[in-house]
Order: structure tokens, then C-alpha cells, then sequence
């Protein structure tokens, strides 16, 4: 089986994180931060290990402010609804994931309003039609750092600066960058940062992240879920200082253990290294697909990055990954959750196929998708 | 030897509290808190050798780390 849907979830894990999932579900996994007994005070410490080891991912010095959630939706999800206010509004790009679109849009209902701005037709574009589109009520501006359909990688650190100057929050979805691609929280005036810890983190499903700037805890985030947190019992309210404020409930400790040991793998091997080898098979596919008749390449062809998105002639997506899946192949059709880039691409209509790569993928895996594709369409 | 206790916030600042303390070599436990010790209820607190009571003090202060004293 040859996987190529790693924008969906990473596989395989490096041997680590499946060594850390079952050596915390043997020998340590008591519930983190409420027993004082050894078994829950070593989850703990594996916890806190996590929290320091995302910290200085993204180049902070406070592990605390690193709070554990189930997906990256959940932290976006924290992240919008616990910042935004009556009244506000909300500017999100044009490449923005369902995990984006949605709660901005449920926010509607609260009175919060929200504008979309244009990141499909570069750096320069994006931050004029941003500063176009800003009002003097814009209070938070969202950007997926990397789309997870083409590969196109947003000037975080100019939108950041932005955001910086006119003293609007910066909310960051790191779903596709996250240990691809070096990120400072704050050289880059992030607000929040949200990621998955299972894509390019190497982490299990169920793992997922927001990590909090200074700046972030001195404004009042409102909960999404209320309950128990180990401390201040008698409190009707949750704590009011994070992670445990954002933390209701018995944290998924083996996958925050696995996450921990996929952080480190990721370390030892190399962000840049990581980057530049799914670069590689990119570039590999992308010029032998634009190579050959019959197929339709999507998205800006002078970026990096680590997705294909391609359609077939005279065969829809799903019918084309479907009979990848029959040959062993593994890979993702249709609107990948993401409407307004396939909108802006235009594959509004019946989508495209999707490949994307991990560390773990190699050239012949790439060569055998491009021979079972020509052998497809050839039939 | 006589041993200390401070409480914090929650485990995770009573994990960076013994990090700090023992970058200093200050060593410590982590330490759930008797309920009754402290006016919130549950919490959690970091136990060392009462000698070091005053440079884990200092210590903690300096890195903004909150902690309060045990009423008995």
C-alpha cells in the first residue's frame, strides 16, 4: 500500500510514538493533574514534557500557555469563539479550512461579522486587499499558514506585523505547517496558534494543540466547554489562568505522549529536512504530470510545498481515487473541507485529487502513483 | 530533614516550579495539597528541604511563578 493522504492524517508514526503510546497505556496512563499519586503524577510530568516540547517548537518560553486539545478544529474553534465578541469583525483568507469558515460563521449569530480576504494571488495581493478590507471594528484576522489543498504558504509574519500595528488578534491555523515549515510565535505577532498533532507532528488522532502568546492571556477567553480541571473545586467558575482553564475534562494522555515522542523524532530528523524532502516528491510529480497530456495541475506552480492537486481528463475525482484506492494507492478527492479554495482554483464543482507526502514517502512511491495514473487513464 | 511546602495554581505550574528549582539544583516534589490547606480547594503544591525555603522563594519569584503559603 503506497499512503499518499498525509495533509489528511500522517501514516505511518515514526517507531517512537508507537512506542510511547503503548509504554504510557502500560505503565503510566493515571489521569494528569489530579491524583497525587506516582502513576498520576507521571502522566503529568509526561504532559508538561509535551507542553515544553511545543513550546519551543514554536519558539516560546512558556509551556503553560500551551493548552492540549482533541484536533486542530477544536483549538481554531477555542481559539475564534473565545476571542470574539459581539460586534466584532473577522477577517479569514480565501483558503480557509471548514475548521475556519464554520465557527466564524456560527459566530453571525452572536453579531459577530466577518469579510474574506484574497491569498491566492501572492504576498503582495494578500496584504493590500487585508488592509483594504480592514475595519475599525476588525478585532481578529485568521490565516491557515499553509493551504491544505495547493501549495501555498501565507506571509504570516507581514500579516502578523499588520495585525501587530492596528492592535488586531492574529490567530494562526498551523494544520499544514506545523513541523514543516519554522515558526517564532513571536517574531511573527501570532496570537494564537492552533495545530493537529497528528499530520506533521507525527502524533496519534486526538492530539491537537493552541499555544497562547503573553499578549493572548491578557484578555479575558472565554471557554468552550466547562468541567472538571483538578483544582479550585469548590469554584463554580473555571480557573481563570490557562492550560487548565481550556482543559475541561481528562486529558487523551496517550496521545499526548505519542505527540511528545513525534516532536522529537521530528527534531531529530530536521524541520528543514522534513521540508525539503516532501519538496522533492512534489516537484517529482508536478513536472510529470504537467509533462503528460490529459491531466490538469491546480495552484501557483513556482511554490514549495507538499501537496499535488490534480484532475484527470474525462474522469472525476472521486471515480480517479477510487480506483487508486482498488491499486493500493492512497489519496484524497474531492473539496478537502476547504470550499473557497476549490472555488478560487475552480474545482468549485466536482473537486480534484489531492496527493500529499510525508517524510516516510519515497521517489519510487511517487513513480508507481504516476504509472498506475497513466495506466488509468489509459484505460 | 524537614521538609516545606508551597502551593501553585495547578500541576503544570507546580511542574515548571520544580523545573526552575532544579536548574538550581533545588530538589523537590510535586505534591497534591491537602484540601483543607489551601481556601480554593483542591491544588497542588512543591516540597523540598525547609533550608532552601527562602532561595526557592527567590527563585520563584524571579521566573513569575505564583505560589502561596499553606495556612497550617
Amino acid at each position: 500500500m503506497i499512503y499518499l493522504d498525509n495533509a489528511a492524517t500522517t501514516f505511518p508514526k515514526p517507531n517512537s510514538v508507537y512506542e510511547e503510546v503503548e509504554r504510557c497505556m502500560r505503565n503510566y496512563c493515571g489521569n494528569p493533574g489530579r491524583s497525587g499519586h506516582q502513576m498520576s503524577l507521571e502522566a503529568a510530568r509526561k504532559i508538561y514534557e509535551c507542553r515544553e516540547s511545543v513550546a519551543e517548537l514554536f519558539h516560546t518560553s512558556s509551556p503553560e500557555l500551551v493548552a492540549f486539545t482533541y484536533n486542530a478544529t477544536y483549538a481554531l474553534n477555542l481559539a475564534i469563539k473565545g476571542l470574539a465578541h459581539s460586534g466584532d469583525h473577522i477577517l479569514i483568507s480565501n483558503l480557509e479550512h471548514n475548521s475556519v469558515i464554520r465557527p466564524v460563521y456560527a459566530l453571525g449569530r452572536r453579531g459577530v461579522s466577518y469579510g474574506i480576504y484574497n491569498a491566492a494571488s501572492g504576498e503582495d495581493e494578500l496584504i493590500r486587499d487585508l488592509r483594504e478590507k480592514l475595519r475599525p471594528n476588525t478585532r481578529m484576522i485568521v490565516a491557515t499558514h499553509t493551504s491544505n489543498v495547493v501549495p501555498i504558504t501565507l506571509p504570516i509574519k507581514r500579516i502578523g506585523e499588520l495585525c501587530a500595528r492596528h492592535g488586531i488578534i492574529f490567530i494562526v491555523d498551523a494544520s499544514q505547517s506545523a513541523g514543516i515549515v519554522d515558526i517564532n510565535l513571536n517574531e511573527c505577532n501570532i496570537t494564537a496558534l492552533c495545530a493537529p498533532g497528528h499530520k506533521g507532528l507525527y502524533g496519534p488522532q486526538g492530539s491537537g494543540f493552541i499555544i497562547f502568546s503573553d499578549r493572548a492571556t491578557k484578555a479575558e477567553i472565554n471557554t468552550l466547554i466547562e468541567g472538571g480541571s483538578g483544582i479550585d473545586s469548590f469554584e463554580r467558575e473555571m480557573p481563570h489562568l490557562p492550560p487548565e482553564r481550556f482543559e475541561a475534562g481528562t486529558l487523551a494522555t496517550p496521545a499526548i505522549a505519542g505527540l511528545c515522542a513525534g516532536i522529537k523524532a521530528i527534531r531529530r530528523i530536521g524541520i528543514s529536512e522534513i521540508a525539503e524532502h516532501e519538496e522533492r516528491l512534489r516537484r517529482r510529480l508536478y513536472d510529470m504530470l504537467a509533462n503528460t497530456r490529459g491531466f490538469t495541475l491546480y495552484g501557483p506552480s513556482d511554490t514549495r510545498g507538499c501537496t499535488v492537486l490534480f484532475n484527470a481528463d474525462g474522469i472525476g475525482s472521486t471515480e480517479l481515487s477510487d480506483e487508486l484506492d482498488r491499486r493500493g494507492v492512497c489519496v484524497r478527492s474531492g473539496f478537502h473541507c476547504s470550499p473557497l479554495a476549490h472555488d478560487v482554483l475552480g474545482t468549485g464543482d466536482g473537486g480534484a485529487v489531492r496527493v500529499s507526502f510525508s517524510i516516510f514517502n519515497t521517489e519510487k512511491e511517487v513513480d508507481s502513483l504516476y504509472t498506475q495514473l497513466k495506466n488509468i487513464c489509459k484505460a | 530533614m524537614e521538609s516545606y511546602t508551597l502551593a501553585l495554581s495547578s500541576a503544570t505550574m507546580a511542574l515548571k516550579a520544580q523545573n526552575v528549582l532544579s536548574k538550581y539544583s533545588i530538589r523537590s516534589t510535586v505534591v497534591r495539597v491537602d484540601p483543607g490547606m489551601t481556601r480554593r480547594g483542591c491544588s497542588f503544591g512543591i516540597r523540598f528541604d525547609t533550608y532552601n525555603a527562602d532561595n526557592a522563594r527567590l527563585l520563584l519569584t524571579r521566573n513569575s511563578i505564583k505560589y502561596s503559603e499553606l495556612n497550617g
